[in-house]
């Protein structure tokens, strides 16, 4: 009951609700600059230490080095890449990860075939696949998509094999004795009541897949982002291979953070 | 609570004639469907290479438009024997048809509403009661849905999820869903079990009231006494192990049955007829 009086009526709730809100933001702010702040002191201690720059240079260094690099247009065209195969890797991998978990969630006889091929190919590690790649096909993007879709592939599919797998006996019921065919059950039971595993699947496996790229670029690619820190590291201009880590690092959590934002959109009951 | 109470007061009422798409009264005065023959049915579960009857030789033959009660105590195999007769568990022997067709897998010709509301979470209220509609392929199943949340007094909730309502008025969406397909059976396993007294006496009332419009057959489980007897025009008393139809008391109480029916003295008679019958049976099962 106390959910719908807010939802309906209740307008000084919602602003109560959206001020902690706010003040949660604020404080979360704080503490990020604060953790920083010690992050960077310690790091230029370290690095006032050492006293050698192709070792570990000084943050400032590296912060000049990323001014210049976005300056001189180098590091934008390897941002772009990394991004794009990691997204095609990774569309690639849920297009066949989640309609191949309904169907075997759905389909005891191809759940028997398949689970067991599954599980002795999940333990590989994405890296391992990078000689079959190259082999198969080349050092080019194509590789970059197919180390990728491997990384994301097993998330996806394990979370979204276990959600189908959860869907709850009545709401089977209920459908069937509502008109619904066996296609419909998959499509308007399966999916949705499978949808929040299938989601945490899908940001783990975005999180693996740009892993996974970074890991490509360094063998297999004549660019992106882990392609821009080998090349760096062999002409030993540190400052520039921390500018490419710290790229990668603040990309892939702004990623996992934009499937958490959008998540509501996805899951509105959810949070409901 | 109490406010839900009082809201399902003023919320519910009768369906005006021309509310109710032409389809229902079609079928509900024309055509007679919804015949239940169960003939010498027995239900045996298997697990661990133990062997439990669930429900043995049952028979009963329940007409169109009738309202039944299934009445025992838990572990009398009155939810097998609805869940036999939507489809969800299998006879090992004996015969079950609906209007002359042997029950196979559960479809639309055999509604459901289930203990635990059963609504999908994902669903908006109206997405869940036009859900069968949209199934059954209706030129305008969202038309159909708040028709029927109308019947149930809840169209202004229609863009809140389950999740959101309470109780009883999940409940209520449970109805109104079942009925959206305009099932010839309506099968409910205890709906009211988890509902406080004063709500589950309003939803007995406006359960009827519906019906009322509707004239489906309706197989209801209960393991309440007055429960069984205010709904129904007659109570299948079930026994325990193993699991059965015991006896078939006729509730020739008059409807449209209101609060007063409780007070009724045919009402008690059934009553004490009935628990005399459940006594016998507890203690025939107490000392065997």
């Amino acid at each position: 009951m106390a959910s719908i009086e807010r939802s309906i009526n209740g307008q000084t709730h919602l602003s109560v609700e959206r001020l902690a809100s706010l003040a949660n933001t604020i404080n979360a702010t704080i503490w990020t600059v604060f953790s920083a702040i010690i992050f960077l002191g310690v790091w230029a201690l370290a690095a006032y230490s050492v006293n050698d720059a192709v070792l570990l240079p000084m943050p400032i260094d590296v912060g000049r080095g990323g001014l210049e690099l976005i300056a001189n247009n180098s590091l934008l065209p390897d941002v772009m890449a990394s991004l794009k195969r990691v997204f095609i890797g990774f569309f690639i991998a849920s297009a066949i990860a989640v309609p191949l978990a309904m169907a075997l969630a759905h389909n005891l006889f191809a759940r028997r075939l398949a689970m067991p091929i599954i599980l002795v190919i999940r333990p590989i590690p994405p890296i391992a696949w990078i000689p079959m790649g190259i082999l198969w096909f080349g050092i080019g993007n194509e590789t970059s998509y197919f180390i990728t879709a491997i990384a994301a592939f097993f998330p996806i599919f394990l979370n979204a094999f276990a959600g189908g797998m959860a869907m709850e006996h009545q709401h089977l019921y209920a459908a069937k004795c509502l008109g619904a065919k066996r296609m419909d059950v998959i499509r308007f039971v399966m999916l949705p009541s499978a949808m929040p595993m299938i989601w945490t699947g899908l940001k783990i496996g975005l999180g693996q897949a740009w892993m996974a790229v970074v890991t490509a670029e360094l063998v297999a690619a004549q660019s992106g982002l882990g392609y821009m820190i080998q090349v760096y590291r062999l002409n030993l201009e540190t400052a520039y291979v921390l500018v490419g880590m710290a790229v990668i690092g603040v990309l892939g959590s702004v990623m996992t953070h934009m499937l958490s934002w959008i998540e509501k959109y996805v899951l509105p009951w959810r949070n409901a | 609570m109490e406010s839900d109470v009082s809201m399902t007061n003023r919320l519910i009422r009768e369906p005006k004639q021309e509310e109710i798409p032409q389809t229902v009264q079609t079928s509900v005065n024309k055509t007679v469907r919804g015949h239940i023959l169960i003939e010498n049915v027995s239900v045996e579960f298997r697990r661990n290479g133990a062997t439990t009857v669930a429900v043995e030789n049952a028979d009963a033959d329940i007409q169109p438009g009738e309202f039944i009660a299934l009445l025992g105590p838990s572990g009398c195999g009155k939810s097998t024997l609805l869940n036999a007769i939507a489809g969800i568990v299998k006879p090992t022997a004996g015969k079950l048809s609906v209007d002359g067709e042997v029950v196979g897998e559960p479809n639309e010709t055999r509604g459901m509403i289930f203990q635990q509301h059963a609504l999908f979470p994902w669903m908006t209220v109206l997405q869940n009661v036009a859900f069968g509609p949209r199934m059954l392929g209706a030129a305008n199943p969202d038309g159909v849905g708040r028709t029927f949340l109308g019947l149930v007094g809840l169209e202004k909730f229609k863009d809140l999820y389950p999740s959101q309502l309470s109780g009883g008025m999940q409940q209520r969406v449970g109805i109104a869903r079942a009925l959206a397909t305009y099932p010839p059976v309506l099968l409910l396993d205890e709906p009211f079990g988890a509902l406080d007294a004063q709500t589950r006496t309003i939803m007995h009332e406006e359960l009827l009231k519906i019906w009322s419009s509707f004239r489906t057959t309706v197989v209801f489980v209960t393991h309440d006494v007055d429960e069984a007897i205010f709904l129904s025009d007659r109570v299948l008393v079930m026994k325990t192990n193993p699991g059965g139809i015991k006896c078939e008391i006729p509730v020739d109480i008059p409807r449209p049955r209101t609060s007063e029916t409780l007070t009724n003295q045919r009402f008690g008679k059934i009553r004490r007829e009935i628990l005399s019958i459940i006594r016998e049976e507890s203690l025939r099962a107490f000392n065997s």
